[in-house]
């Protein structure tokens, strides 16, 4: 492809952050965001909490921070719709929860490692119980190790020359689609 | 961080001590005596007191219902188990409280942190701190503890009986400057250590529990030896089931922790104790469940362990477990009167059940927040306990400079020259009117990218100190 065909194209690829936020219904399907800690990532996904207005459950398992309440109040998440776990050994909490909890989201904060088969439990309590299973890593996710059961998957990311979030999706748009949003259209919705 | 950020500290937002015990009279059956709790001890013939820190947060839930506070709801209950009550930081304290409540006549339930028993407490007289001093005697001399402690007590107690009258004291506030020491010096250490619980906010007494007879339990050998949790797991329900339809645990009785001791393969036994999060009735097939939620965890830490000193060459069994005796730790009694008053609200009574058996059922409490109207970093939001309500007021949404999602529980010093770049957000400062200090009030507040990468949340103060606060995710 030309050089002029490819950037045209690449501008194609580029939406705004509000195209990003029209783009999300609350499926039941797993959806795997790529966010290390320290990239701003996690504040595009609260954003979209705040977009569903929905109970959500937040399962971290790191110990040495805690939730900032305030924060995640100021970016419209109301807070009685939020419930937080710390917890060293998620997994198997992310499961019990899956199966019992009333809420709508289940965030699952954590570095450990899911096998295929937790993978595929994952995908089919979504399916049976109609609720969101939402995996960050703290990595960047790649499209050479796929998975097959996330029917999303995201890379986020902060660029601070262009004061801008950038999201990058790996699975479940276009590759390579890319959504730009500033921090400030982030926190005011 | 000192005195530079008063405002700041992080300590002055807690309480400064709760009420974790409570003293009653005993009525009649000894099942009363676990009404509020399964921890029990007895001070004297016909007081009691239970320590409540077990089941807390099961009465705050308990109340949340009515929307009462807890101490409502003890008032409200406390009626029918005793007819004098006394809610305490402190036994020795509210034994104390106890006996000059019961001395001048007085019926009801007592909290030790109201004015009322501040005032009461301040004019204490030298009579009533005896009399509970000989109480707490007899106590553990029927227990055998603090023997040595304890010698000649009786003789020194006249002795220092003597002493006030020489001196004309009448109340306890009389002595109340005199260091703990000097005393346990002149009066020896049974006298200087009941001498600090009497004014000592800190949790130290020597408890003696006494013990809820007919506890049931039961006892399994497994006809093939496992060390998996899907192969112990058929026989550990029957036997859940077997406890649960103990007479013992008939009507509304709550238990709140059971007492598991695995049989392994060499003859050893490993005793595993399980507190539950909330106490659970274990005739209800959910609480049921939740209670094998907890054994399956406490299996799973045990196979840990083993598996750990078997690397380390410490045990030979191999985790592999012959048998057990499964019994239960505790209960408390949930009287129909209690239940009575959730009856208009029993749509929110299966909102928290499920609340509740969700708690059991995972191993990290599950945390509840609400902000705060206060501006301070890190001290503007509560954490709320389960079913508890946030101010909507508060919760409304606020305008505030970019702070990130979390933050650390107290803000870390760190080196200038780690920061990378950064960019100026807001100047936090609080009530600058009231202080003299002015340059202590106030707080600039940064986005800034580490050498790592990382984005970070820090401040500088008005010494130009770098401290990190939060992190960006």
């Amino acid at each position: 492809m030309p050089a002029v065909s490819r950037s045209i194209a690449r501008q194609k690829l580029k939406h705004s952050w509000q195209d990003f936020l029209v783009s999300w219904a609350l499926l039941p399907h797993a959806v795997e965001w790529g966010t290390p800690h320290g990239g701003l990532g996690r504040l595009a996904a609260v954003s979209v909490l705040r977009k569903f207005q929905c109970p959500f459950t937040w399962i971290l398992d790191r110990s040495d921070v805690q939730i900032n309440p305030f924060a995640w109040q100021s970016l419209g998440v109301p807070l009685q719709n939020g419930q937080f776990i710390y917890e060293p050994q998620p997994l198997k909490t992310f499961k019990t929860l899956l199966l019992e909890c009333s809420s709508s989201v289940v965030v699952f904060d954590s570095r450990v490692t899911l096998r295929s088969g937790d993978w595929s439990f994952i995908a089919q309590v979504a399916r049976q119980r109609k609720i969101m299973p939402w995996v960050m890593r703290p990595f960047f996710l790649t499209a050479q190790n796929g998975n097959p059961f996330a029917k999303y998957r995201w890379n986020c990311f902060y660029q601070f020359e262009s004061d801008q979030l950038r999201l990058s999706c790996v699975k479940g748009a276009p590759l390579g689609q890319s959504f730009y949003a500033s921090l400030h259209e982030v926190f005011d919705g | 961080m000192g005195e530079t950020l008063s405002l700041f500290d992080y300590g002055s937002s807690s309480a400064p001590h709760e009420i974790s015990f409570v003293l009653f009279q005993k009525k009649t059956s000894a099942e009363d005596l676990y009404y509020f709790s399964p921890d029990v001890m007895q001070l004297t013939d016909d007081i009691f007191a239970a320590d409540l820190s077990h089941t807390l947060s099961f009465w705050k839930k308990k109340a949340q219902l009515r929307g009462w506070t807890e101490r409502d709801l003890w008032r409200a209950c406390s009626q029918s188990v005793s007819e004098l009550t006394v809610f305490c930081s402190h036994p020795f304290q509210g034994l104390l409280f106890f006996n000059s409540l019961s001395q001048r006549g007085v019926n009801g339930c007592f909290f030790t942190d109201t004015i009322f028993a501040k005032k009461n407490y301040q004019h204490l007289s030298w009579h009533i701190w005896l009399q509970s001093a000989r109480q707490m005697q007899a106590c553990y001399e029927q227990n055998h503890r603090l023997v040595r402690e304890r010698k000649n007590f009786s003789s020194i107690l006249n002795r220092f009986e003597r002493f006030l009258n020489r001196m004309n004291l009448a109340q306890i506030e009389d002595l109340q400057s005199v260091e703990f020491f000097q005393l346990q010096r002149r009066f020896g250490s049974f006298f200087g250590t009941l001498w600090s619980w009497t004014f000592q906010a800190e949790r130290t007494f020597l408890w003696n529990s006494y013990q809820q007879n007919l506890l049931p339990q039961k006892k399994t050998w497994l006809e093939t030896p496992s060390s998996h949790w899907q192969q112990i797991f058929l026989d550990l329900q029957r036997d859940v089931e077997v406890l649960s339809s103990d007479a013992s645990l008939q009507k509304s009785y709550y238990v709140t922790g059971l007492v598991w001791n695995l049989i392994c393969y060499d003859g050893e036994t490993q005793r595993i104790e399980i507190s539950f999060p909330h106490p659970l009735n274990l005739s209800q097939p959910e609480h049921q469940e939740a209670a094998l939620k907890q054994l399956s965890f406490a299996f799973e830490k045990v196979g840990r362990e083993w598996s750990q000193a078997q690397k380390d060459g410490e045990v030979t069994h191999l985790g592999v477990v012959m048998g057990w005796e499964l019994s239960v730790a505790g209960k408390i009694q949930v009287r129909s009167e209690t239940l009575s008053l959730f009856s208009e609200v029993r749509f929110e009574q299966k909102s928290m059940d499920e609340s509740i058996v969700l708690q059991s059922k995972i191993q990290s409490p599950i945390r509840h927040y609400a902000s705060e109207l206060a501006h301070v970093p890190g001290l503007d939001f509560k954490e709320l306990s389960l079913n508890e309500t946030a101010d909507t007021k508060a919760n409304d949404k606020v305008k505030t400079g970019l702070r990130p999602l979390f933050i650390f529980p107290e803000p870390k010093p760190i080196e200038p020259d780690e920061i990378l770049q950064k960019r100026f957000l807001e100047r936090v400062s609080s009530c600058w009117w009231q202080s003299q200090k002015l340059e202590d009030q106030w707080r600039d507040y940064y986005i800034c990218q580490l050498k790592d990468g990382h984005w970070v949340w820090c401040y500088q103060n008005f010494s130009q100190d770098w401290y990190w606060h939060g992190l960006y995710s």
